[in-house]
């Protein structure tokens, strides 16, 4: 294997770590937060700053990060808004630019923004990726425990003065850029998938969050490059790959967790 | 006289046309053991809620004189009773450092587990939260509240939810704390023995200010009845409490 050969194998490797890696752990905090749609509402407000970037002409990649970042910025806001529920703002608001975008978007490009796909992946979309994801990976396990109390009991943490709304901003932000790094390889529709489901599994038979956190992101790994590898030989589209692993992981572990469950 | 640690004045709360609390106005000192009793919704939670800076939405002013190490001890959790998170892994949230989370020390254990086993629940340290009683929660809590050498701290029913026997111990446990700790104690409670036995300072709320001062001077048959509405066993209940007493 010459040097040539040698990096273009490690693309495939470094979006797989960071993206099975980092968003499974977003996924423990979204799972403790009860928040499963928040994901769901960035991916649909980047979807509207793809489709602008589209019709505008300007880089994907920055229509992506722009909208991200607006994400984050909106929800953290409309969340201060007792009145108004989360569940019911994305119903709302997200909808609405989810059906704005897919009338931007070109048709022939629609199923590759909704379901993902390798082609259009440049190597500095992999490069980024693995700096967002880094940043994420670090800053949530860094300080794990700050984010897990202020998520798990934010009156109680607030008594101990730790500014809620401050790791709270910073959490909307990470799952933003979490999102949006994800976004060209899985799609818009399946990119929360990859965040709930390998969490959920970890779920499943761990009994504290540290183990719960480190089987998320084993789990979430071993999706991405059991799905890539699929892909590749399958020559299917990325997201509904990857996401189809993930959920026989699921299952797999569903079945078994409940097997030992009856003979224990 | 002792020091005064928190002032609240007029302290005001409602929402739409609905007036939970007004014109509420009493100081809170060291040493204090203050009962906040009630009626449900006459706003007790909201009231040690905005002393907390929990609750902002309030009109009139709660003055804190000076800064004290503080802890709370909710009513109840809302969690997802099947999250996995150990009794051990909730205390490490604030015990030790942002290492220690992921590798605790055997020193960091150790004072965990003594925390709890000073109430009695020593066995439950690797149980998940969602795994616990009612009980063995509030007791969890309570144990919580200690951990970072609190001042003052606030009670929302510590016994709520409790049988009898329980509660007698938890209310004990908590008397043999503020002796041991010097602390400054406020509870909301409905039991009106406990109040008796317990209090050196009661405040009484039906939306207004009903009565404050000690359990002995304020609660008086006509305060109770402002406070409590027709309630048969009101007398019955201070007539027991005298002879109590006597």
């Amino acid at each position: 294997m010459n040097w040539l050969e040698l990096l273009n194998n490690i693309y495939p490797i470094l979006i797989s770590l960071s993206l099975g890696l980092s968003l499974p752990l977003i996924g423990v905090f979204v799972i403790l937060r009860r928040e499963a749609l928040l994901s769901d509402a960035v991916a649909h407000i980047i979807l509207l700053g793809i489709a602008l970037s589209i019709t505008f002409k300007i880089n994907a990649l920055l229509g992506i990060l722009v909208f991200a970042l607006l994400a984050g910025l909106v929800i953290s806001y409309l969340k201060g808004k007792a009145n108004l529920g989360l569940d019911a703002i994305i119903g709302v608001f997200f909808t609405t630019s989810l059906a704005l975008g897919s009338l931007l978007i070109p048709s022939e490009e629609l199923l590759e923004t909704f379901l993902g796909g390798v082609e259009n992946l440049t190597r500095g979309d992999v490069l980024l990726s693995t700096v967002l994801a880094a940043l994420i990976i670090i800053t949530l396990l860094v300080k794990f425990r700050s984010f897990a109390f202020t998520s798990f009991a934010p009156d109680l943490a607030k008594v101990d003065k730790i500014n809620v709304k401050k790791y709270e901003m910073v959490f909307v932000l990470l799952l933003s850029l979490g999102v949006a790094m994800g976004i060209k390889l899985v799609g818009t529709l399946l990119i929360s998938a990859l965040i709930i489901i390998p969490a959920a599994t970890a779920k499943l038979f761990s009994f504290q969050i540290r183990t719960m956190t480190g089987w998320s992101m084993i789990f979430g790994l071993l999706s991405v490059l059991l799905g890539l590898v699929t892909t590749t030989t399958l020559q299917s589209p990325p997201g509904p790959t990857i996401i189809l692993v993930s959920a026989g992981i699921f299952f797999l572990t569903f079945v078994l967790t409940s097997i030992f469950r009856k003979h224990h | 006289m002792a020091e005064k640690i928190i002032s609240v004045k007029n302290l005001g709360f409602g929402f739409g046309k609905k007036q939970i609390l007004k014109n509420v106005s009493f100081d809170i000192s060291e040493g204090d053991i203050l009962a906040i009793i009630g009626p449900n919704g006459a706003g007790k939670t909201i009231l040690i809620r905005s002393i907390l800076g929990l609750n902002d939405n309030y009109t009139g002013d709660i003055v804190w004189h000076k800064k004290l190490e503080t802890s709370y001890v909710p009513q109840k959790m809302s969690f997802e009773k099947g999250f996995p998170l150990t009794v051990k892994e909730f205390f490490l949230f604030e015990i030790g450092n942002d290492l220690n989370f992921w590798f605790p020390n055997k020193k960091k254990e150790d004072e965990i587990k003594q925390r709890l086993d000073d109430v009695k629940i020593g066995h439950l340290l690797n149980e998940r939260l969602g795994d616990l009683s009612q009980g063995e929660m509030q007791r969890m809590l309570i144990a919580r509240s200690l951990l970072e050498n609190p001042k003052i701290i606030f009670f929302d029913e510590p016994a709520a939810g409790i049988d009898i026997s329980t509660e007698e111990t938890v209310y004990n446990l908590l008397y043999d704390l503020y002796k041991k700790l010097g602390l400054t104690m406020v509870m909301v409670s409905h039991e009106l023995s406990v109040v008796y036995r317990f209090a050196t300072k009661v405040v009484c709320l039906n939306k207004d200010l009903v009565c404050q001062g000690t359990p002995q001077e304020a609660l008086t048959p006509e305060t109770l009845q402002e406070v409590f509405g027709h309630h048969a066993s009101v007398h019955r209940h201070i007539n027991n409490l005298e002879h109590d007493h006597q």
